[in-house]
């Protein structure tokens, strides 16, 4: 099946405590570029790589963690279809009048079984600063800080992993490309819109709509590497890594923002097609699916979230 | 409402006016080793004894780790995550923001604190008060 209907992440909305050292961390660090700012404090950045205007934002708010996720469609056809497909299933949509973040169409908003919100849109604005079309240089502007290319995936937790992995795979058309498996259930799902190996992650959780990761891809191990040195330099909040996931096979380092929200750089991955069967982790594996070269997981994995 | 405005802070720095050094020289561990003379430090100490020394300006959390002690969970030491929250049984501190999930406003009068975002004015008695996890909840 060609790429239609949802096509990938588009962006995400993290709150956090202080967005002076935020901007310091995701700007100067990360390598983000900022594209502006609205009146209510919001301020919109992009990774150097992508076309589209924005696909990360931040909040300041009395606490950290996700306030949204959404996924960019092919066409208003499709957000149209997709939201008679949500309320078919029973889930509320409500929409988001264009405009309401700059440059971006209407959106279809939704709560998903876990906690979290969704949001669907179609239509947003080339970014100013896109990578070049005609006889394109490889940027326009040399990458800063550890190179962030794009926003890539994030990993949520929060109750009714089933409930979430029905509503995925049957009205969002999303593909289940690895999960845990436990004597009790799932544990975690990763999910593929795709032909990368997870656009979306879910670890079940009691406490409904945390935020446990937003992922940066990088070209290369190497410039994991060089991630590496950037947040030993800066003293950077580091939870584990460099190391590689077995689930997703990706090259990776988890630090924190200077609120607590967990980032990832990432690099490698493999490449998903919608025919490849679902590969599955037992229980006793997980550590090495987790962090491959450790084999266990640290105390953090399953506890610390925003 | 989907997006409350955030509180009115102060206006956000030019970080293109602010040079690396100009971060650094506002840490007093940092200046008091360029200086050569010994860091201010506080006696943080746990209801069960253990203790370590924290320098001026210092983050608890990050004392404790550097002293090879864990009392408390470190999770993500920013304020976030709320694995590193403290009673403060004694002493005092300033405090940085932390999340109001971890630590509201009644709890930080009565002495809750996460233990990243605090550095002592003075030596402390601390107790580790993390909270337990919230029980399953079912959503619509």
């Amino acid at each position: 099946m060609a790429l239609k209907g949802i096509l990938r992440p588009g962006f995400i909305q993290l709150r956090v405590l202080d967005m002076d050292e935020a901007l310091t961390h995701y700007i100067d660090r990360v390598g983000l570029n900022e594209v502006s700012r609205s009146d209510d404090g919001r301020v919109f950045l992009k990774g150097w790589d992508e076309f589209d205007r924005h696909s990360f934002i931040l909040r300041e708010a009395d606490q950290a963690g996700i306030d949204l996720m959404a996924f960019k469609v092919d066409s208003d056809a499709s957000l149209n279809d997709f939201t008679r497909r949500l309320n078919a299933y029973g889930v509320a949509t409500d929409e988001v009048p264009a405009g309401e973040q700059p440059g971006v169409g209407r959106r279809i908003g939704f709560t998903i079984p876990s906690g979290h919100r969704i949001e669907l849109y179609a239509d947003i604005e080339m970014s100013e600063t896109h990578p070049a079309i005609e006889n394109p240089m490889i940027w326009p502007v040399e990458p800063r800080g550890m190179k962030a290319t794009r926003f890539d995936h994030a990993l949520l937790y929060g109750p009714n992993l089933n409930e979430v992995l029905d509503l995925f795979t049957n009205v969002l058309d999303f593909s289940l490309a690895e999960y845990v498996d436990t004597p009790d259930g799932k544990l975690a799902i990763w999910l593929t819109v795709s032909n990368k190996a997870h656009d979306i992650a879910f670890v079940n959780h009691a406490e409904p709509g945390k935020f446990h990761h937003a992922a940066f891809f990088l070209e290369s191990w190497n410039d994991v590497g060089h991630a590496a040195d950037i947040m030993t330099h800066y003293n950077i909040s580091r939870d584990v890594g460099p190391t590689r996931h077995g689930i997703t096979r990706g090259q990776t380092i988890y630090f924190f923002d200077p609120s607590g929200n967990r980032n990832e750089v990432y690099a490698g991955g493999y490449t998903y097609y919608p025919d490849n069967p679902t590969r599955r982790w037992s229980a006793d594996q997980v550590g090495r699916g987790i962090f491959y070269y450790e084999g266990e997981l640290n105390e953090a994995f399953l506890s610390v979230v925003t | 409402m989907m997006h409350p405005v955030s509180e009115r802070r102060p206006a956000i720095t030019d970080r293109t006016k602010l040079a690396p050094m100009e971060t650094l020289k506002k840490d007093p561990a940092f200046m008091a080793d360029a200086a050569g003379t010994a860091p201010k430090t506080y006696r943080i100490t746990f209801e069960s004894g253990d203790s370590f020394d924290c320098r001026e300006g210092e983050k608890v959390l990050a004392a404790m780790e550097r002293a090879r002690l864990r009392k408390i969970q470190v999770g993500c030491r920013g304020g976030g995550c709320g694995a590193c929250r403290v009673q403060i049984l004694q002493g005092d501190c300033d405090r940085l923001r932390m999340g109001k999930n971890h630590v509201d406003d009644a709890e930080a009068a009565a002495g809750f604190a996460l233990s990243c975002r605090i550095t002592p004015t003075s030596d402390m008695v601390l107790r580790n008060a993390v909270k337990t996890p919230v029980p399953r909840q079912k959503c619509a």
